[in-house]
């Protein structure tokens, strides 16, 4: 038995000593961190996580990597049907988001600005606002950078329709704007001098509401346009595509709306179409159902055999406009039926990512539309992609 | 073809890439897991797809005809969300221990029945975790969220203790007039 013990002892030590021999001992508590700022292809995919919405996540992920390990950059978390926003100059992400004190049960209800280094992934400061956030299915114009990424503006409803603005800058909430009868928040008067800023809302009657603000965020005036389109039988949807100073909005029938938001006057253009004349029952759908990439070209996500009802379905091609010449220039037929559109990438490396109905992301490169890859990234509801460019 | 001819294709096709893999009762639960919170998408194949599991149901009144666990019940014709049919309540009521909102938007639906119009109100139940059964988005009547009273992709679990959405009921307020 001695011997026995014995040779096991020293079986131990042998095996103890052969490791010992193969590996540096390693320091506990390794933390990684991230590129500032990130490479242009990369992308956030907001997993909106609708089976348990407390549970939202927003994940950074390099498309083009190949193995899951490199995929996966890392997460922050995104409570309620977050909304988000980034600044590329301050290296930030901001997610716009709700709490309860008992959970899912309710309790006492925060909401807050989240702010995190895009670096490190942590949360860099909290700014509590109003908890009056609109909840709901997530779109680009419930929340807003101002006047060069200073102010963040977030659209209410109560029902009371409201703008909360928080300066990014001073990390503080400034005020609560009415927006009575309109409803969410796009940037206007991108132009205008001295730290002033103006934001649009879109109304229910199918005028246009801006508010102007000082240099500190405040309330200064408040202009309604003329009615500029058809809110019943031909509305825009809420998300535009955008390029500097313009953004075009797809209405159901298929044309597009261009607004100059250059100016603190914002300028309605005129309406040109989306489909020629012997194709009008292609339509716009989907849920982020039209991006712009870095240069500006304009991606609408499209079905045939459209009609009321239908402006939710997503579609089988993704169209690729001129949208300064209003002109259709490409035609993408899709690998797998598309849901929702984002792009990242400048110059040859530009790339479109189109949620699938699977639930999965597929990457095409643009604007030639060649199919890249299917991405699983654990993602189960990855509603919203945003380009890290 | 038909859209959703074209989706029961993407149905068929998952299916078979799989049902290679995994039992009937999983893939049905990644389906709906899958087609969660796509919002856009008529989950009619969804209802196709747990109907092949449990046998349908009806609301006994052959004046509201149709299985109130399924997508293509009438009254169901611009809602968005988790049935409450297949929740623990029912078209018209909320589940056990769960809040009903008391404002919402409203739509306008056929009844096959009589052929006349009725007055839908699609309250949500709130105060407990989505659902996850039974998901139906139809679109009809619906408007952009800046056209609140006719939108249902707002999260209408407003004025209630909890905003946290469950799932969504369809109750009859009456008679459309033209």
């Amino acid at each position: 038995m001695n011997n026995l013990v014995r040779s096991i002892a020293l079986t131990v030590m042998f095996t103890c000593a052969t490791a010992a021999a193969e590996f540096e001992p390693e320091a506990i508590g390794g933390v990684l961190s991230l590129p500032a700022p990130y490479p242009d292809h990369w992308a956030m995919f907001h997993d909106v996580s609708f089976m348990h919405m407390s549970e939202g996540e927003i994940l950074v992920i390099d498309p083009l990597a190949d193995t899951l390990g490199d995929q996966y950059k890392g997460m922050m978390t995104a409570s309620l049907i977050a909304a988000y926003q980034r600044s590329r100059s301050r290296n930030e992400h901001y997610v716009v988001e709700s709490f309860y004190s008992r959970g899912s049960r309710g309790g006492d209800r925060t909401d807050v600005v989240t702010i995190y280094d895009a670096a490190t992934l942590s949360v860099s400061a909290e700014i509590e606002i109003p908890a009056k956030r609109v909840s709901g299915m997530p779109k680009t114009t419930t929340t807003n950078l101002l006047a060069n990424e200073r102010f963040l503006a977030i659209y209410n409803f109560t029902p009371g329709q409201s703008v909360t603005i928080v300066d990014l800058q001073e990390r503080k909430l400034v005020g609560e704007y009415s927006t009575a009868g309109c409803g969410l928040v796009f940037a206007s008067g991108l132009a205008s001098a001295n730290g002033e800023s103006s934001f649009t809302s879109i109304c229910s009657n199918g005028t246009l509401l801006t508010t102007h603000l000082d240099d500190t965020g405040n309330f200064v005036s408040a202009e309604k346009s003329e009615i500029v389109f058809d809110a019943n039988q031909d509305p825009i949807f809420e998300t535009p595509a955008v390029t500097p100073g313009m953004l075009y909005f797809p209405t159901f029938s298929g044309k597009m709306l261009p607004i100059d938001v250059s100016q603190a006057q914002i300028e309605v253009k005129e309406s040109w179409w989306l489909t020629e004349q012997d194709q009008r029952n292609w339509r716009p759908g989907g849920m982020n159902l039209v991006t712009t990439d870095s240069s500006g070209v304009g991606y609408v996500l499209m079905h045939s055999n459209g009609g009321e009802g239908t402006h939710k379905d997503g579609g089988e091609q993704v169209w690729v406009y001129d949208l300064q010449a209003g002109k259709r220039i490409g035609q993408i037929t899709l690998t797998n039926w598309g849901l929702s559109l984002g792009t990242s990438g400048s110059g040859d490396g530009r790339l479109m990512f189109v949620t699938n109905a699977q639930m999965a992301v597929d990457v095409y490169r643009i604007p030639g539309g060649e199919f890249v890859k299917t991405l699983h990234t654990g993602a189960a509801t990855p509603f919203m992609i945003y380009g890290a460019n | 073809m038909s859209l959703l001819d074209r989706l029961s294709k993407i149905t068929e096709h998952t299916t078979r890439g799989i049902a290679q893999r995994s039992s009937r009762r999983g893939f049905v639960g990644l389906l709906g897991a899958v087609l969660a919170g796509t919002a856009s998408l008529p989950l009619l194949p969804v209802a196709r797809a747990s109907s092949a599991t449990v046998p349908g149901q009806s609301t006994g009144n052959p004046a509201d005809p149709g299985d109130p666990t399924t997508c293509d019940y009438w009254r169901y014709c611009g809602i968005d969300g988790f049935l409450c049919s297949c929740c623990g309540g029912s078209q018209n009521a909320c589940p056990p221990g769960t809040e009903m909102s008391p404002i919402t938007w409203v739509g306008t639906c056929r009844n096959p029945a009589d052929g006349l119009n009725y007055v839908i109100s699609y309250n949500d139940c709130c105060g407990k975790s989505s659902c996850g059964r039974c998901l139906c988005n139809r679109n009809e009547d619906d408007r952009p969220v800046y056209r609140p009273a006719a939108n249902n992709d707002i999260n209408w679990c407003i004025g209630t203790d909890s905003s946290v959405y469950n799932c969504s009921t369809a109750v009859i307020l009456g008679l459309a007039t033209e």
